[in-house]
């Protein structure tokens, strides 16, 4: 199994503070997996990393796709506000294209707009298990057949679970409680999570649980 | 004898006009063209002209129209003087303003003059659009030249010679208390200019006409983000410049704002200069010469020949160092080695340069030539090296910041050179203080406590 993840450097350099404690997370229990930074033609390398592989800049959604649309084999996809607690490399013992985890996460407080959402978004592509090139590249097509505004907000997450929708790829659902945790607080680490998904608000939460100095 | 002329004057041609060094860009709200225009058009009406007033040792209330002034106006005093949409606020709430200020050339400004009061003097630059005049008929008007560019300065030098320029800044808040100085007053309290917008966008008490949208961002000061705008943001910048160079006025700012916080932020810098140059030794001098000497002599070495650190910042880093002690310093930037033999006054030195090997390594001195800074901090990460302090001459870049929160702890104080216009020191802290909240910004020391010699160095601290 290869890690890769899609940063691009536009100024803010929180995504690469967080980058670097994602990739230390992954070492630190899965030390001789390859790491891959995918990224745009000029965007600094993070350290650590084994690979980076560049492609020319376009729409962020559509680039980091179509770089997963390269990778043969096997990848676990992740996005830098991530941290992997435990090895994961088990799920491929399993046979599919994709593997995504769902958003039961019973320590989220559930509201009616989030019920809805989750009802059109069932799988959240923060973390992505696949060995389907052919499946981003579906997504990739699905994209490019969105309104323009649909393209720039979510259009990436809409692409994906359309393309699930149409069943031509094998995937499997695996349990958002350990392969996508939300970090319901500021010390709440999962008790079975393998890996956290710092998402949204929760990204100062792991700079500071992270990086001693930091808040 | 009046005030103006005890004042010596300058021939327009001798009055260059320099752009400030904001840190997001500025432009005209009306053409130069527009500009001469109306600065043509307003001296046919034969308003009266500004000029310099004796000194006065009262309080001037200088009142603006941002937010805070909905919770302060109770507390403004007379005399005051108002602008744009304060002047109604006012006059809605019972005060009537003793003088009011407009200098912007757009058109909707004249709406803020729908009720003007016999008992009020307006002051109003020449650049301001012609519907303004009509307004003002038979009032107290008095006419000045706003500097709003060098094409000011040479119309006034050759159509209006003799004749006084106010040379303020961007914004009518700092321009009022300019033309509060012009009236005589040394001392103010500032209403309603607060340089932020509330959490809901809005920036002013009431209604403001300005058509114009501004982006949003925010500015940390005092401890806290503030939303804000380019614009705003930089008028805070203009009024802290003025502050910090201009330590005999006396300005207390009403209400909490992001301009009040920043001010804060600027008296914890004066203390913590005043303190750490306490302990400058004048024996110092010799040595930190002599290491001067010895270190041009590395010069011809350079792959990369470029400045070195001030004198007056080799100073301030020096009397820093002595009042830290620090064990362990990291630096980003050795050249030819001046700060890092003050920085190893006290204890270890870890220092990088991407392009030069000038500097030998000593007992205390560990040099990594033509090393980036991420290679030598990630090194120092995984030695577990922890610096007390870290002094950056060079471009952090966005994948140091991880590996130099890494190598900090919290009571790491971390020194930048160059804070001046938009030199790294600026970008490396801009880069760097989000991420330590519990840091305080300290700015470059200023002039008056450093003999008149520039010194660039700016902190972030532990609060």
């Amino acid at each position: 199994m290869k890690i890769g993840f899609f940063t691009v450097y536009k100024g803010d350099p929180s995504h690469y503070v967080v980058a670097d404690i994602m990739i230390r997370s992954c070492l630190a229990v899965m030390p001789d997996v390859p790491i891959v930074q995918m990224t745009d033609m000029t965007s600094p390398e993070i350290p650590n990393v084994t690979e980076v592989r560049r492609l020319p800049s376009e729409r962020m959604a559509v680039l980091r796709m179509r770089h997963q649309a390269a990778c043969e084999g096997e990848w676990l996809f992740l996005d830098t506000d991530c941290v992997v607690k435990k090895d994961v490399r088990d799920v491929f013992k399993s046979s599919f294209d994709i593997a995504l985890a769902n958003r039961n996460w019973p320590h989220i407080p559930m509201t009616p707009q989030l019920e809805e959402f989750n009802r059109e978004m069932p799988f959240n592509i923060a973390i992505a298990f696949s060995r389907s090139p052919a499946f981003w590249q579906a997504a990739i097509e699905k994209m490019h057949q969105m309104p323009e505004d649909r393209q720039s907000w979510m259009g990436d997450q809409y692409a994906v679970c359309e393309v699930i929708r149409e069943g031509r790829f094998t995937v499997k659902v695996l349990p958002g409680m350990i392969y996508h945790y939300p970090p319901g607080a500021f010390y709440d680490d999962g008790n079975y999570a393998a890996i956290l998904h710092y998402k949204g608000h929760r990204k100062p939460w792991m700079i500071q649980r992270y990086l001693g100095v930091a808040e | 004898m009046t005030v103006m002329q005890t004042i010596p004057s300058l021939p327009a041609d001798a009055i260059r006009v320099e752009n400030l060094s904001f840190k997001y860009p500025t432009r005209s709200a009306t053409t130069h063209e527009a500009e001469l225009r109306h600065i043509e058009q307003s001296l046919t009406h034969g308003f009266q002209r500004l000029t310099p007033m004796p000194l006065r040792d009262d309080t001037l209330s200088v009142v603006g129209f941002g937010p805070t002034l909905m919770e302060t106006w109770q507390q403004i005093t007379h005399p005051c003087i108002t602008m744009s949409g304060s002047h109604d606020f006012l006059i809605e709430h019972g005060v009537i303003p003793d003088y009011h200020a407009q200098m912007d050339g757009r058109e909707h400004q004249a709406k803020f003059l729908e009720h003007p009061q016999r008992e009020t003097t307006y002051l109003m630059s020449t650049i301001c659009h012609p519907a303004v005049w009509g307004r003002l008929a038979g009032h107290a008007v008095y006419l000045w030249h706003n500097v709003h560019g060098q094409h000011v300065v040479d119309w006034v030098g050759r159509y209006d010679a003799g004749n006084l320029v106010v040379a303020a800044g961007t914004h009518i808040g700092i321009t009022t208390i300019h033309l509060g100085g012009l009236l005589g007053f040394r001392k103010f309290r500032l209403f309603g200019i607060d340089g932020h917008r509330l959490q809901d966008g809005k920036r002013h008490a009431g209604v403001h006409y300005d058509p114009n949208v501004q982006r949003l961002i925010t500015r940390f000061a005092d401890g806290r983000d503030w939303l804000t705008s380019p614009q705003m943001s930089n008028g805070c910048d203009e009024v802290i410049w003025m502050l910090r160079d201009n330590p005999a006025l006396e300005i207390d700012i009403v209400g909490d704002s992001l301009l009040a916080a920043m001010v804060r932020d600027l008296h914890i810098s004066k203390d913590y200069w005043e303190r750490t140059l306490g302990y400058l030794d004048a024996t110092w001098a010799d040595g930190l010469i002599q290491q001067r000497t010895q270190a041009e002599s590395l010069r011809f070495k350079a792959d990369f020949n470029t400045g070195t650190i001030p004198v007056a910042s080799a100073f301030c880093l020096r009397a820093l160092v002595e009042r830290i002690r620090p064990v362990v310093s990291i630096e980003i930037g050795t050249f030819i080695g001046i700060s890092t033999t003050i920085l190893a006054a006290s204890g270890q030195v870890y220092t990088c340069d991407k392009d030069n090997d000038c500097l030998p390594n000593t007992e205390r001195i560990h040099c990594h030539p033509k090393t980036t800074s991420t290679v030598m901090l990630e090194r120092l990460v995984r030695e577990g090296v922890h610096a007390d302090l870290m002094f950056f001459d060079g471009r952090i870049q966005p994948q140091d910041i991880a590996l130099i929160l890494r190598c900090s702890k919290p009571s790491t104080v971390y020194a930048f050179d160059d804070y001046i216009r938009r030199e790294k020191g600026v970008c490396n802290v801009e880069l760097l203080e989000p991420f330590l909240p519990r840091h305080r910004f300290v700015q470059p020391p200023t002039p008056e406590r450093t003999a008149q010699m520039p010194c660039t160095v700016a902190l972030l601290v532990p609060a």
